[in-house]
């Protein structure tokens, strides 16, 4: 959030540069939070899970949340926490220590959206600064603030086999781009072959996995043409497939990469 | 991203009380390109990205100057924000400016007014602070935080050899 706005002025032109969320807490009723019964036991349990809200209560209310939008907070697993109310990013360093949710060197973005939801990222963020207590009762997290008490669920990650996934991202060393316009692919894993749409000459590729590669045979292809930017993220593709790749599934997204390559695919539905 | 069209000086296309300019058109995009460590985790010192336009849209429009120094002091220099603030007519475009308050390698925090929607703005300055680098107005860094927890200013991901690698690199490539 700004300060108020005291001097600003119109200057219509142009700016060329675009350049862009422990075990074993007693559970207990949603809002008595962590003051109300022991400390989390292992406060690092968070780290590398992802936590959905159901339910946000303040002083005594249920809210409901914006439409089409839903709150999702990770602890990455290097310290950090991002939470997004579904626009912007809210992200500092995260302390779970002593029962307690502590937020420093707190950063939201400033994406525009829709004044509704411009408003529940600022509740998100104050509740967030507000060092809310934390419990856990099984896969439910509690945060709880003075008036606020936020319910979320860990979020399970989606499966590899039967789940449409859609490109996304592509990674090419230090730096990712997103899918190019035009370019709709999708991948299923099957029983042991995955089946490719929307590319040009990848159709399917046989498969095996480890828990954390995915060995590919890829067999011959044919030699048509299509769109440049169809073309572009084939290449990635079948580099990919092309023999062991490495994988990795946060909660509705897959990464898939060798070497420095790689493709960042999100699950449909 | 799928589909978006950059439209600068959006005023004159899309708020008829907006102060009357000529259009300059628009462009589809090309490309959008981040870094893998901001997809991979958003820290906010690789908050950056670029969006390559299909068109030479400078060359209607006009472009600012930029520069970085690693070693120079920002703090206490007076910098401008300008984009387009969700609180303000829609598709209106809007500056500020006002001083700086503290810099990392990364990140500079101003005292400069900003808005939701002005994530990408560039973050400038008349003349470069070290002198000599660039002159008129010139950008050194890109709008992309607002005020959160203990946090008392906005700010941006300076300019620095990684970022303008990034960007010169995308610039280059047909």
């Amino acid at each position: 959030m700004s300060r108020p706005r005291s001097v600003t002025n119109i200057w219509p032109g142009i700016v060329s540069i675009a350049a862009l969320a422990m075990a074993g807490c007693a559970a207990g009723p949603v809002g008595s939070g962590a003051a109300a019964g022991l400390p989390p036991a292992d406060p690092g349990v968070l780290h590398g899970r992802t936590y959905t809200a159901q339910t946000i209560i303040e002083k005594g209310r249920p809210r409901a949340f914006v439409a089409g939008t839903s709150i999702e907070l990770r602890f990455p697993g290097d310290g950090r926490l991002v939470a997004n109310a579904g626009c912007n990013t809210i992200s500092g360093a995260v302390a779970t220590g002593g029962g307690k949710l502590g937020l420093t060197d707190m950063a939201i973005t400033e994406m525009g959206c829709q004044p509704e939801q411009h408003d529940q990222d600022q509740r998100l963020s104050a509740f967030l600064g507000s060092r809310p207590s934390w419990r856990l009762d099984g896969e439910t997290l509690i945060l709880s603030s003075a008036d606020t008490t936020l319910v979320l669920t860990r979020a399970k990650a989606a499966p590899l086999v039967g789940t449409a996934w859609r490109t996304d991202t592509l990674i090419l060393g230090d730096v990712a781009g997103a899918t190019p316009a035009g370019v709709d692919a999708t991948l299923v894993f099957g029983r042991d072959q995955v089946t490719v749409s929307g590319l040009c000459n990848l159709r399917a590729v046989r498969y095996r996995t480890t828990p954390a590669t995915i060995a590919f045979e890829l067999d011959p292809l044919s030699h048509n043409t299509c769109a440049p930017e169809i073309m572009r993220v084939e290449q990635v593709a079948v580099g990919l497939f092309d023999g062991r790749a490495d994988y990795r599934i946060d909660h509705r997204t897959l990464t898939i990469s060798k070497g420095d390559k790689g493709l960042l695919l999100v699950a449909q539905g | 991203m799928r589909g978006p069209v950059v439209l600068p000086d959006a005023a004159s296309h899309s708020s008829p009380d907006a102060v009357d300019q000529p259009s300059t058109g628009s462009g589809g995009i090309a490309d959008v390109w981040t870094t893998w460590n901001w997809i991979n985790g958003y820290p906010s010192d690789h908050d950056y990205g670029l969006i390559k336009l299909i068109c030479d849209i400078g060359y209607s429009t006009g472009w600012l100057g930029w520069w970085y120094d690693t070693g120079e002091n920002l703090v206490n220099q007076y910098f401008y924000v300008e984009g387009y603030p969700g609180d303000k007519p829609f598709g209106t475009m809007w500056w500020d400016g006002d001083y700086t308050y503290s810099q990392t390698a990364n990140k500079l925090w101003y005292w400069t007014d900003t808005a939701g929607g002005q994530s990408g703005s560039p973050v400038y300055h008349y003349n470069s602070v070290t002198p000599g680098l660039c002159g008129g107005w010139c950008v050194t860094g890109i709008h992309t935080n607002g005020v959160a927890g203990t946090n008392p200013a906005n700010s941006g991901t300076r300019f620095r050899p990684d970022v303008m690698s990034f960007i010169n690199y995308w610039i280059a490539q047909p």
